[in-house]
């Protein structure tokens, strides 16, 4: 386009966009609201000078996200730099607190700093705020985590259910909620924020939903007691605990649906019992000493484990084995990364309801096409199926491997099946036509893209070559499964 | 046996809705009767709206990737007629429908909006003023 067509464009485009907010001006104020409230901030903020009637429209908004690139970007700067900007950041925040004229608030979502005793008293009336505006989703960005400096800072969401009119839930005097603040004996060096501010405020029976990132101090026994005191706690979802190590999720009085523990490091002794609510338990982390007892809606568990001895694989299968023979017949998804619990010799349960598998080779086994059958053969009515063969690749792999053969099973409910780490092994190569050939009404196989190809000691030694043998080998490997598919099947293949 | 229910546009055209559509609407759910006149609607923007409600009426799970798709292509309309589709959905008070369309007008405005209010008016600072504004506001 020439310069001047160019610029005649974006007049027009300019003029457009003018006439949306003109556009926008014929609608009721609510509406109006609503739109404001989907703008960052400080462009919510900045409408207020279209005109008389849009100045206030930003001081109802119903998102309150005070996003700042510095601050909520804990992990590239240094503490001096965050210092630097703390200041000008609560008086941002109080300002605007103090501007907010509307009922009520979907989202509040803040950074404070619970080592700085400046933030004590700002905190308190935050919490207040956004309580008395019956907030839904309340998100805390905790500052810098001296536990895990690499990672950010941490985070505390919470979601609470609708709060009653009651003006009792904020009579509570200054005084005695920051006495709260440090006074908690069977709360030990959690940040006060979490449990003492909602406690404070008696909120906790509202609490709805509860996510913490990062977040230092988080024993058994803290959980447990946000468990004992949140009647209505549907979804809890720990991230990176330090100090879990032991957890009792001891029902018949909890809400509990779903129970995530994401990036756990250390052995998790954890006991569920009479949770009569629970549908999902999610676990990733090192290691699990898992007991289950009466949870009758469990209909979804993942087990993810990293960095297990030959000794603690070998413990944590037979602790597996025997957790999910109580669940067998309910579980609907399960997801084992790592942790192949049947080869052929097992005698196995059969999981009557099971419609998605997942299944992660650690490594790369004579015995994996066995493992493979034996699972087909546990889940009769499986609808989906995700393979994650094994990503180490080392130079000592045989290409000679004699994989067993496992005996036909034909599968009559697989349609969908997705492999994931699929480097042209010969082994990979027999467990894709394994389920080809039994799995007899297949509908879609999908491979997934492969971050590495070679491990990298081969990579060294291939240097300059290695790109382009890499990318050969790839389109060896996508050919070899193009030629021996079925015409009937949708084939997916991005390597 | 599921009522019908009658929507009558501004420019008399009526459009008959089953009862699982209709009920998406507040208005109408609360209405005593099933006979209902949307004023300020026309026959083109009411139709719209009625094809939304049945396509949502009919698929229960709205998590669904295909009506997300759906829903998407439902939206992206001129701004003329996206205006018109938010007073109709306003008026019908179809939440679901109004949250759809108005995320639609925020994207739209997005950052946009200052920018060219620069560009067509070159002798208004706008930068500065907003800046201005801003500061008394205490950002």
């Amino acid at each position: 386009m020439s310069y001047r067509a160019s610029h005649v464009a974006q007049a027009e485009k300019g003029v457009q966009n003018l006439v949306v907010v003109d556009r926008i001006s014929a609608l009721p104020d609510e509406l109006i609201v609503s739109i404001v409230s989907l703008l960052p901030l400080k462009e919510a903020a900045a409408t207020s000078i279209l005109s008389t009637r849009w100045r206030h429209f930003w001081t109802f908004i119903t998102t309150l996200d005070f996003h700042h690139d510095v601050l909520f970007d804990l992990r590239s700067y240094t503490r001096k730099r965050i210092e630097s900007e703390i200041d000008r950041y609560l008086n941002w925040v109080n300002s605007v607190v103090k501007q907010h004229r509307g009922p009520t608030i979907q989202l509040f979502r803040v950074y404070a700093d619970i080592n700085d005793p400046k933030y004590a008293s700002s905190i308190y009336t935050w919490v207040r705020f956004a309580l008395e505006k019956r907030v839904q989703k309340f998100d805390f960005l905790l500052s810098k985590n001296r536990f895990f400096p690499s990672k950010g800072g941490s985070e505390i969401k919470a979601v609470f259910s609708t709060f009653p009119h009651s003006d009792q839930l904020l009579n509570v005097d200054r005084g005695s909620a920051l006495k709260h603040l440090f006074s908690k004996p069977d709360i030990p060096s959690l940040h006060p924020c979490a449990y003492s501010c909602f406690s404070a405020f008696s909120c906790l029976k509202y609490l709805k939903a509860l996510d913490f990132g990062s977040v230092i101090g988080l024993t058994g026994q803290v959980l447990e007691c946000f468990l004992s005191n949140c009647p209505v706690l549907e979804r809890l979802k720990v991230v990176r605990p330090n100090r879990l190590a032991n957890f009792r999720v001891i029902g018949p009085l909890i809400a509990l649906k779903y129970l995530h523990i994401l990036k756990h490091t250390g052995l998790l002794s954890i006991e569920i019992c009479d949770v009569n609510q629970l549908v999902s338990f999610i676990y990733v982390g090192d290691e699990i000493n898992l007991l289950l007892k009466n949870v009758p809606q469990l209909v979804e568990v993942s087990i993810s484990s990293r960095r297990l001895s030959f000794k603690e694989s070998h413990s944590q299968r037979e602790v597996l084995k025997s957790q999910l023979e109580v669940v067998k017949s309910q579980l609907e998804v399960l997801r084992l990364n790592n942790s192949v619990l049947y080869n052929g010799k097992d005698v196995f349960p059969t999981f009557v309801n099971l419609k998605h598998l997942e299944l992660g080779f650690k490594e790369v086994d004579d015995c994996c096409l066995l493992q493979l059958a034996s699972s087909m053969r546990a889940s009769p009515f499986l609808h989906k199926l995700v393979l994650k063969l094994a990503k180490v690749i080392s130079i000592y792999y045989s290409r000679e491997m004699q994989i067993k053969q496992a005996p036909k099973c034909f599968h009559e409910y697989l349609r969908v099946v997705e492999v994931a780490e699929y480097h042209g092994r010969t082994s990979d190569f027999e467990l894709v036509m394994y389920l080809i050939e039994n799995a007899v009404e297949l509908e879609k196989l999908v491979i997934h893209p492969v971050g590495t190809w070679y491990s990298y000691d081969r990579r060294m030694q291939y240097d300059g070559n290695a790109e382009r043998e890499e990318k050969a080998e790839r389109k060896q490997a996508t050919q070899q499964l193009k030629e021996q598919m079925p015409s009937t099947l949708d084939f997916i293949c991005r390597l | 046996m599921s009522r019908v229910f009658k929507l009558k546009s501004s420019d008399n055209e009526t459009f008959e809705v089953e009862e699982a559509a209709a009920l998406l609407s507040e208005t109408i759910k609360s209405s005593s009767s099933t006979e209902i006149t949307v004023p300020n609607v026309k026959a083109e923007i009411l139709g719209k709206v009625v094809e939304w409600c049945n396509k949502h009426a009919e698929s229960e799970d709205t998590k669904d990737q295909l009506i997300k798709e759906w829903d998407a292509e439902f939206v992206s309309v001129d701004q003329h007629v996206l205006f018109k589709l938010i007073t109709a959905a306003d008026y019908l008070q179809i939440k679901e429908l109004v949250d759809q369309l108005t995320q639609r007008v925020g994207d739209m405005i997005k950052a946009k909006t200052l920018k060219t209010v620069e560009m067509t008016y070159p002798t208004f600072n706008v930068e500065r003023e907003v800046q201005e504004e801003l500061k008394s506001l205490g950002f």
